[in-house]
């Protein structure tokens, strides 16, 4: 009997389904802007399926972005912004290169390290690319590197951004699967250092085979204590947002709101910064949030319609029918996570199909904080690969560097990512060990 | 008259983001200092900082368009001539609009019954559709943004001149 209720859920999707899914494919191929491409595709599934009214789409877009956990999109947004401007980024730099200077590819090491440290202030990974680009290409030219490697360099290591908490990705997953941002954060913490060593290594193998940069200085302990000392005010915003964050005395928004007004300040004390800056700083954050948030609130309805066509368990039963091995189910989820990464952007990739996905995972018994680890960094990876790639865009179009070029030169980066993946599907320990 | 629209016109959404994006900034800051100064915090404060950032996103989204910053697959963009660059960009700005009006008629919907249920919100008590209005007002916007973009962009293919390809996200 229960054998036959599981063969009758066999989930039969017909054009209602199909048809806005190709319309969106051929949409996002003609260039037409990722927000409105979901806005198209979810009132066209609504309205061919009629499984929900028209109207969710004016409720969604207001009820769906009316949570106070998504208002640390902005501030992380901002964070990054009032980093660079105060001149604290490039404090940052000199710790991190007084910290590599001991190996060959000095330089190389200290620009994925800068990445790591402002993926521990700011939750975005644009807004770091962005910042660690414009201080370091040039630079990382200046060693010997070619500019697409450079640029390959900085876009995979601005990866962190999500990949080490605290993070925008790991905000969302938890408030569409209803689990607590500061419990995935402490979860993220090893995964996401072991993505940011694996891209150091990466680096210095690549160097060492080709020969880019020759710039060992040596270690010296009083450059660190010296870049130490000039930096201290930069480094001690990374311990309030994260000390604040896991110690429990604030929630992430207010963490990264604390994180504005700590480096505002700090700008403004050492004249960085006055405030004829603040406009300019704050439309143009702005804008990255206008850009960002949108295309989270138009994947909602879509979210919702999928889950009302009951794709999300049709999903997990074909593919649980199809084979009965764990590791080929991880390995299709990873797969389809990548070629997610590959088309999409990264946020609605989340919101799609973290609930798409979850019922499968749990099907084969795994703990949906690992789950989640496993989706977002799958999807980290998404940031360096072509054709949409967030982090390539963001780097070429710092540099005028072709986008295709530097694609070229993030295959082994890729690659060691990939390898992450899969050690953190099937290592969980990973992943969980911070949590107990 | 005519300076103060085009003061407006340059202007308009930046004033409004300016201020939304300090009110939030403010009240969060201001509360997580009240609770650790005076132990108290407040359900009204959460409100304004969520209120204001809803209107921050709806206002951003005209703000993007009209600097033509959104986030596109732009691969296409790089093998066309001048003139299918502006076709395409045109194709992507009518998309755009007909969600826009879409979303400003289904979210007007939703403003118009608060407005005749009367709803108010849980902390400041004040009318709900002060808030609800955030997703048609931004709408409203960017349908007069992606027109004027329409406009400009039509008038570039037929005289042949190179169309405005926007300015970077990160500047």
């Amino acid at each position: 009997m229960e054998l036959y209720q599981q063969d009758a859920f066999e989930l039969v999707l017909g054009w209602e389904f199909w048809l806005p899914l190709l319309l969106a494919l051929i949409l996002i191929v003609l260039a037409v802007p990722i927000w409105a491409v979901l806005g198209v595709t979810s009132v066209a599934m609504l309205y061919l399926s009629g499984v929900l009214p028209l109207s969710l789409l004016g409720e969604a877009l207001f009820d769906g972005i009316d949570a106070f956990a998504l208002i640390a999109v902005p501030l992380f947004i901002l964070t990054g912004d009032v980093l660079v401007r105060t001149g604290l980024s490039q404090k940052l730099l000199d710790v991190a290169e007084a910290l590599a200077g001991g190996f060959r590819s000095g330089f190389g090491t200290a620009t994925v390290l800068v990445c790591g440290f402002f993926a521990c202030i700011s939750g975005s990974d644009a807004a770091g690319a962005a910042g660690v680009g414009r201080m370091t290409i040039d630079r990382l030219v200046e060693q010997g590197y070619p500019r697409p490697y450079a640029c390959a360099l900085v876009a995979a290591g601005a990866c962190t951004g999500i990949l080490i908490p605290p993070s925008i990705a790991y905000i969302i997953i938890g408030l569409i699967l209803g689990i607590s941002a500061s419990t995935l954060f402490l979860a993220a913490m090893i995964p996401g250092l072991l993505v940011m060593l694996t891209i150091m290594i990466t680096n210095i193998i690549m160097n060492r085979i080709k020969g880019y940069e020759n710039a060992d200085q040596g270690f010296s302990f009083k450059r660190l204590r010296k870049a130490i000392y000039d930096g201290r005010y930069a480094l001690i915003v990374p311990f309030i947002i994260l000390g604040g964050i896991y110690s429990g005395i604030f929630t992430p928004t207010e963490a990264a709101a604390v994180a504005v007004v700590t480096t505002i300040i700090i700008g403004l004390l050492q004249r960085t910064i006055t405030l004829a800056d603040f406009p300019k700083m704050l439309a143009s954050s702005a804008k990255v949030n206008g850009v960002i948030v949108p295309i989270i609130a138009f994947s909602l309805p879509l979210a919702q319609t999928l889950a009302a066509l009951e794709v999300p368990q049709g999903f997990a039963h074909a593919m649980t029918s199809m084979t009965d091995s764990e590791t080929v189910i991880v390995l299709m989820m990873i797969f389809i996570l990548i070629v997610a990464g590959c088309v999409m952007e990264t946020t609605p990739n989340i919101v799609i199909l973290a609930p798409i996905l979850l019922p499968l995972a749990q099907e084969i018994g795994m703990n949906e904080i690992h789950f989640c680890i496993m989706m977002v960094t799958s999807l980290g990876v998404g940031f360096i690969t072509p054709p949409l790639g967030l982090n390539l865009f963001v780097v070429s179009g710092l540099t005028g560097t072709p986008i295709l070029k530097v694609a070229g030169k993030a295959v082994p980066y890729v690659l060691a990512m990939l390898c992450v993946v899969l050690l953190l599907a099937f290592v969980p320990q990973l992943s969980l060990w911070a949590l107990e | 008259m005519r300076r103060i629209l085009k003061q407006i016109n340059q202007n308009g959404e930046r004033w409004l983001l300016l201020v939304f994006y300090t009110m939030i900034v403010m009240t969060i800051a201001i509360e997580v200092l009240r609770r650790f100064g005076l132990a108290y915090s407040s359900i009204w404060g959460e409100e304004i900082a969520r209120y204001a950032f809803i209107y921050l996103v709806w206002v951003g989204v005209s703000a993007a368009v009209s600097e033509r910053a959104h986030i596109r697959i732009d691969v296409l963009l790089h093998y066309l001539s001048p003139r299918g660059k502006a076709f395409v960009y045109l194709l992507g700005d009518f998309v755009m609009l007909a969600v826009a009006l879409l979303a400003l008629f289904y979210s007007f919907e939703t403003l118009m019954t608060s407005i005749k249920f009367g709803s108010v919100t849980h902390g400041l008590r004040i009318a709900q559709a002060w808030f609800l209005a955030a997703v048609p007002f931004g709408f409203t916007l960017t349908c007069i943004r992606l027109i004027q973009s329409i406009w400009r962009d039509w008038g570039d293919m037929r005289g042949g001149r190179t169309v405005f390809e926007g300015h970077r996200l990160f500047d």
